[in-house]
């Protein structure tokens, strides 16, 4: 009874275990996995890491006359696995997941809309540059 | 002369953490029969699985069967593809799978434990035992990169190594973790009020495990000597210190006594794993596509997870079968029910810790 | 001395081939309730035809699996398992449920409530 006493006398005058968390920022663990980020000059554009993605969150867009490609990342869908940055043939340099960044925590407006909208048009993109190479050949 | 009621518990009820209906006919005080409803979060991943997703993205999508087992759900899928393509994987590889899934093993068992004291009535302990899986998940956190749903293994290896600093940390952490779980196996078996809720309730004898097939600490509780872990060699429980907690009162109390000692357990292996972590790369190279049937077995915090795999020689499978353990326990427990009171239902269901989420898919 | 040399087992999977009309026969005449452990049914379409794979295990021993297997047609009725290992109810239901057969003294409605799709796993509708 006596320890069971003296533990609540200590639990009375301890600090709280629990985070004051808006106010206090919580700790980050080491290689916390964040947002992914695309290096443009690095790309190869093989689109690997558009396929591996297994939600199907990261979108190409190429430009029909330069054949430029623009990375499109969904960070609502993206479940931060890293499968993207492992399947990239450039490994830690195209691509990289951030430690620092975090994910989108926010929702914004019409997602869904938006991002089903560039589906198609990513992959409408790709196949008219295709075709147009292979007119100019 | 008594009149049945039939009184529902579920969809919604404060002591389930997911969708479950049982619909009880009780005789006075005591349950005379049950009929269980477990369809409500069915998401098709089955079919997900074998038309949507290549194989290479599957590991993703059965890790989102369940969240508190998930690494669980991916190892057995990644066993079973790796089965059906020859791959053999690194000794490296497999240890730290163990790693993750005795992780896994630790928080959901201490969320087990919590969730059987709240039903109980001792919310104090609850918010213990929430406390020191708190511990536990930051470990997670620190070996696989999230505090839930790892995405930890992938067809051929793992995707991130352990480093010296990280297993420094895990052990100070563990350490401290040994001591909390050994206060608790103290408290739980010796705090009389506990004993009340707990000793002699919810009964599941050793004929009716081995009549409705329990698997798991529902089993083990019953004295029935089944672990996937020395009845299968997925992965190499036996090289790490795996001991069998066997207990054979089958109540509520021993259910909660072999979680304790599985924790116990799982913190030890860990700590071997630690120490003696065989060197060598994390990854073999994955070439082709799968063919033929494979069928694997990884023990689940709660019981056996079984897969089976159909491949058709394409990227995409022809069937996945998933079996989740408290999918194969809804049986026990539903014959548990009968002949207890109708008030000692909530603790009851708890200590059997269902998971919903992977029955249904 | 918890370092000890991995033994390499391989895995030992018995298949036993059965038919249709023999296969609950068969099985209750092997299971023993102390030894054997009924895993799953696992219910593939190959296409044509329903196959059914009863999985057991043996309690305490390494990698001891027997497969049951028997192809049924999609309108045959097909035998229950649940008058021998009552556990077995649960898993013929979502057969039930997932491919659209009969099992018999078997009730849909586990998994799928009657207003969404039917037969989710069934590939020729």
């Amino acid at each position: 009874m006596f320890r069971a006493l003296g533990l609540a006398f200590k639990n009375l005058v301890r600090k709280p275990v629990t985070r004051n968390y808006p106010a206090e920022k919580l700790p980050k663990a080491a290689r916390y996995r964040g947002l992914v980020l695309w290096k443009k000059e690095k790309c190869i554009s093989c689109f690997i890491c558009e396929k591996a993605c297994p939600p199907g969150a990261i979108l190409f867009t190429q430009n029909v006359e330069t054949g430029e490609v623009e990375f499109h990342l969904n960070p609502y869908l993206c479940i931060y696995c890293g499968e993207c940055v492992r399947a990239c043939p450039d490994r830690s340099n195209a691509l990289t997941q951030s430690e620092e960044l975090a994910d989108a925590g926010i929702s914004a407006d019409q997602i869904n809309s938006s991002w089903s909208a560039l589906e198609i048009s990513a992959a409408d993109s790709k196949l008219k540059y295709r075709a147009r190479k292979k007119d100019k050949k | 002369m008594s009149r049945t009621y039939v009184i529902p518990l579920g969809a919604q009820h404060v002591s389930l953490l997911e969708p479950i209906r049982f619909l009880f006919t009780v005789e006075n005080e005591r349950i005379a029969s049950v009929e269980a409803d477990i369809g409500f979060v069915h998401r098709g991943i089955e079919l997900a699985c074998a038309t949507k997703f290549k194989f290479k993205q599957v590991p993703y999508v059965v890790a989102r069967v369940c969240g508190l087992c998930a690494v669980v759900h991916s190892t057995a899928y990644v066993t079973a593809v790796e089965r059906l393509m020859k791959i053999e994987t690194t000794r490296r590889t497999k240890w730290l799978r163990i790693v993750a899934n005795e992780l896994d093993r630790i928080q959901s068992h201490f969320i087990a434990l919590g969730h059987t004291s709240e039903c109980a009535g001792f919310e104090a302990l609850f918010m213990a035992c929430m406390k020191d899986r708190e511990t536990a998940l930051e470990l997670t956190e620190a070996f696989t990169g999230n505090r839930m749903q790892f995405d930890y293994v992938n067809i051929g290896g793992v995707n991130r190594d352990l480093t010296p600093e990280m297993a420094l940390l895990m052990k100070k952490k563990l350490s401290l973790l040994k001591n909390r779980v050994n206060d608790l196996q103290e408290l739980f078996m010796s705090n009389w009020s506990l004993s009340l809720k707990y000793k002699g309730i919810g009964v599941v004898s050793l004929e009716d495990a081995q009549r409705f097939n329990a698997t798991g600490p529902i089993a083990r509780a019953s004295g029935l000597a089944t672990d996937l872990r020395v009845e299968a060699d997925m992965l190499p429980y036996g090289d790490v210190g795996f001991e069998l907690a066997l207990e054979t009162a089958g109540d509520i109390h021993s259910r909660n006594v072999v979680r304790l000692r599985e924790l116990a357990n799982s913190i030890r292996m860990i700590e071997n794993i630690l120490d003696g972590l065989p060197v060598g790369d994390i990854e073999v190279p994955v070439k082709g596509n799968p063919d033929g049937d494979a069928i694997s077995h990884i023990e689940a915090p709660r019981g056996q997870c079984i897969y089976m795999v159909r491949g058709n020689m394409t990227s995409t499978l022809d069937r996945v079968k998933i079996q989740a353990p408290t999918f194969a326990n809804i049986p026990v427990i539903v014959n548990a029910f009968v002949g207890e009171e109708y008030g000692n239902a909530p603790p009851i269901l708890a200590s059997f810790d269902p998971c919903l989420s992977c029955t249904a898919r | 001395m918890w370092l000890r040399l991995r033994r390499d087992v391989q895995i030992v999977e018995q298949r036993i081939e059965v038919t249709p009309s023999n296969a609950i026969a068969e099985m209750a005449k092997w299971y023993l309730p102390t030894e054997h452990q009924l895993i799953t049914v696992v219910a593939l379409d190959t296409g044509s035809q329903l196959e059914l794979q009863w999985i057991f295990s043996a309690y305490g021993k390494l990698n001891d699996r027997t497969v049951f297997r028997a192809y049924f047609d999609y309108s045959a009725l097909i035998p229950t398992l649940t008058r021998y290992i009552p556990s077995a109810w649960i898993i013929e239901r979502e057969i039930v449920d997932l491919f659209g057969v009969q099992i018999e003294g078997t009730q849909p409605g586990l998994m799928l409530d009657s207003d969404s799709i039917q037969a989710p796993l069934r590939k020729n509708k």
